[in-house]
């Protein structure tokens, strides 16, 4: 385990070190509030060809399928994504990310002889974990390794995981409908009692 | 108000942020005419909160630093807790205001030029220092003597506070003095059974609410906190104590305040004959005019570093080291606070959760090198600013797996709970951390860079030993199940409680300012920021440059009125 990086992320979490993030968007002089620009899930961007765009969304919803529930694709998480990979990841990360996307394609043309688009989500999910299996000894997935420095040198399969997730639970849908959205509790209470089923709240502190 | 060049004011006070905004508050109270020079933008209270309230579906790349950003234009400002998509507007652009440091000694200057500076910004964590903190000094004889002591200053720590808003826990200790506080915030049921077992285990301790300038009841017009969690976004319920909420609005309802901002005090002009300072010379950020200004009597409250620079480039066939620099000690003496993070895990009270972000953490005052206590291997103390977090999804997104039950366990809460430990030691005033004006570099506007040389001591780095060992101890008699501790020193001026470098004393031989905060050689001329700390407590300092400011703007009135300035 990276002490020091855990040590970063869990202090980042009580806000103790930078919660940092970005707006394109927002300069110095900028004075429009962010809560009426756009929602990060409704962004348009030209990454993708036709194929990709389809086969993006598809493991996104692999990754967080519709339960009983909203699912990747509901959360309007290919739009997040196709935006991160043209605007956020480096030139380096963007070459993998399209990598392992033609290598996810032919994966699954030489273990099920068909696009990863028709396999059935047990199907793909096996796929998945196979490529998954074959990055475990990446840096990503170290103890505490989370939070908020992106890994430049992740697997495309820890890229799109990392980021369908941030897309999903940032969306609006996954705040309101998979976790508790209380963003105006108006009084704290430090002893809630937390059934074995509920959620976290959507947001966080930032001290 | 349009600032006037040919009107004469009474005073003039350079900055707006937490000292500026009390000095304006008190001089226009009193009845003087006040401009009040900032050299960034103007941020109005609420409209220019852009980020306030921002739901997380529209914070841009859903939270993830902006990498290409933060490299290019905020390298250094980035790295500040505060930091993000919804605050950094209010941080200084590092690309366009450079500073120097040697290359071996980095120094984290944390910035944040505009109306209402950093009380927009800050930790809002408010202790007053203690009587030992101000013999500190004199006792063990490192830095010059304070030149008042706690009861100089006791009731204007009760001053300040019943304005400003402090939440917290009486508890009748010497070492953390009580302040008037509104009601504390609760704890965590988590917070409440380790503060049990501290009690059990380490007696020496104490456990208390974070003392914050946030309000938990209704005051002078601001609503109590509602619990949005995070605070540097601004807050248009005037919740927490900024300028914008609470000193300017105050100020302006006098009708005696002129707010200048883009205004870049650039240096202040000396009369020798009266031994006044006669103008201030400002370089309007928009249009680079040049303007003089003039008043009675002059605030420097442009922040620590910020005060000193100009001082230093207020150079003079009289004071050709700096304005008041008769002393030498201009520009010497600088400190922060060594900042030691650790981590506890916790797997108590896992059933119980929260409602509501609770903007402040629990506190643990200095309990080492007290009066009467066995010596440590090093002198002065630590407090220690503690937190409870129960992680989520962002903490536990790595995990193996995909599908409906990946899905299933990220949205619930981590089996755990964080318990941090954020240990804060005072630093030595020592004569080799120093600012100077760089001997060739100039910013946008021509003025000479700084160059901030700091570096911390032997005491800090015996006294990080001894903080380490003290979070194992505490972590222990907690009841945590992992720990993970450290001794690194932060960087300098990352604690953001950069103090000194124009010191208060007796002597004026040896110390910037006297006892009032007033120049030992240029008596018009008062510094109330930061920059007067002749000491560091191991506390978060801004409620006593509140206290400061309003005790020194009291004195420079009588004064004034008395016709000695």
């Amino acid at each position: 385990m990276d002490r020091r990086r855990f040590l970063i992320n869990a202090l980042t979490l009580s806000g103790g070190v930078a919660a940092t993030s970005v707006v394109t968007r927002l300069l110095a002089e900028d004075s429009s509030p962010l809560m009426s620009g756009p929602a990060i899930t409704e962004l348009k961007s030209e990454a993708f060809t036709v194929e990709q765009r389809k086969l993006v969304s598809v493991i996104a919803e692999t990754i967080l399928p519709r339960t009983d529930t909203p699912g990747a694709i509901d959360a309007g998480v290919p739009a997040f994504l196709e935006n991160m990979v043209a605007e956020w990841l480096t030139d380096d990360e963007r070459a993998v990310f399209f990598q392992g996307l033609d290598q996810l394609e032919i994966l699954s043309q030489a273990t099920h002889k068909t696009s990863f688009v028709d396999l059935t989500q047990g199907e793909r999910e096996d796929l998945l974990e196979q490529l998954e299996s074959d990055a475990s000894d990446s840096d990503w997935y170290a103890f505490g390794n989370v939070v908020r420095d992106f890994v430049p040198q992740a697997p495309f399969i820890c890229q799109i995981k990392e980021l369908t997730i941030f897309g999903f639970f940032s969306s609006e849908a996954g705040a309101k409908d998979v976790l508790r959205h209380n963003p105006m509790p108006g009084r704290f209470d430090g002893e809630l009692a937390l059934g074995t089923d509920e959620s976290s709240w959507s947001t966080i502190r930032l001290m | 108000m349009i600032a006037d060049q040919n009107k004469k004011y009474d005073a003039i006070v350079v900055g707006s942020g937490i000292t500026g905004g009390w000095a304006a508050k008190e001089l226009t109270e009193k009845g003087l005419k006040v401009l009040v020079l900032e050299r960034g933008r103007d941020i109005q209270h609420g409209l220019d909160y852009v980020g306030e309230h921002t739901p997380p579906w529209k914070v841009p790349f859903g939270d993830k630093a902006d990498r290409s950003s933060d490299q290019s234009e905020y390298p250094v400002q980035s790295k500040c807790y505060a930091f993000d998509a919804t605050t950094k507007h209010f941080f200084n652009n590092d690309h366009k205001n450079p500073y120097q440091y040697p290359e071996d000694k980095p120094f984290s200057w944390i910035r944040a030029d505009g109306v209402g500076g950093r009380s927009l910004i800050w930790g809002r964590q408010s202790y007053r220092f203690s009587a030992q903190d101000f013999e500190a000094n004199a006792e063990d004889g490192h830095g010059a003597d304070w030149p008042i002591r706690y009861d100089d200053l006791k009731d204007w720590y009760s001053y300040v506070e019943l304005f400003a808003g402090i939440s917290g826990q009486a508890e009748g200790l010497d070492e953390l003095p009580d302040s008037e506080f509104q009601k504390p915030m609760p704890m965590y049921a988590l917070e409440k059974t380790i503060k049990a077992r501290l009690k059990e285990n380490m007696p020496e301790l104490t456990m208390t609410m974070g003392r914050t300038a946030i309000l938990t009841e209704h005051l002078n017009g601001r609503a109590a906190c509602h619990y949005c969690g995070p605070c540097p976004r601004g807050c248009s319920t005037g919740s927490y104590f900024s300028s914008q909420s609470s000193t300017l609005p105050a100020a302006r309802a006098t009708g005696n305040m002129t707010l200048r901002p883009n205004s870049v005090v650039e240096r202040l002009e000396y009369d020798p004959k009266s031994n006044r300072v006669s103008g201030v010379r400002v370089i309007d950020a928009e249009t680079r005019e040049v303007i003089t200004f003039q008043a009675r009597v002059v605030f420097l409250c442009a922040s620590t570093l910020g005060s000193t620079q100009i001082l230093l480039n207020s150079q003079s066939a009289y004071f050709p080291d700096g304005l008041g620099n008769s002393s030498g000690t201009l520009g010497h003496y600088l400190m922060d606070h060594i900042k030691i993070q650790h981590v506890g895990i916790f797997a108590d009270r896992l059933d119980h959760y929260y409602e509501g972000f609770r903007p402040t953490g629990t506190y643990i005052p200095r309990y080492k090198n007290l009066p009467g206590a066995k010596g440590e291997s090093y002198l002065r103390g630590f407090g220690i600013q503690a937190d409870a977090v129960r992680p989520d999804w962002r903490f536990q997104f790595n995990q193996k797996g995909f599908g409906a039950g990946l899905k299933d366990s990220l949205r619930k809460p981590s089996p755990y709970w964080v318990w941090n430990l954020g240990i804060f030691g005072e630093t030595l005033p020592d004569h080799r951390n120093k600012v100077t004006l760089h001997e060739s570099k100039v910013d946008r506007f021509g003025i000479p860079q700084l160059h901030i040389d700091m570096a911390y001591g032997d005491n800090e780095h015996r006294m990080a030993r001894d903080i380490e060992q003290s979070a194992v101890d505490i972590f222990r008699a907690a009841g945590a199940v992992y720990m993970m501790t450290n001794t690194e020193l932060s960087v300098p001026g990352h604690t953001i409680h950069e103090m000194g470098t124009a010191r208060m004393g007796k002597d004026p031989n040896t110390s910037v300012l006297n006892g009032w905060n007033q120049s030992h050689d240029v008596p018009n001329l008062f510094v109330t920021d930061g920059a007067c700390m002749a000491s560091s407590s191991c506390v978060n300092p801004s409620l006593t440059y509140m206290a400061l400011t309003a005790r020194a703007c009291d004195y420079a009135v009588k004064q004034i009125k008395a016709g000695v300035i």
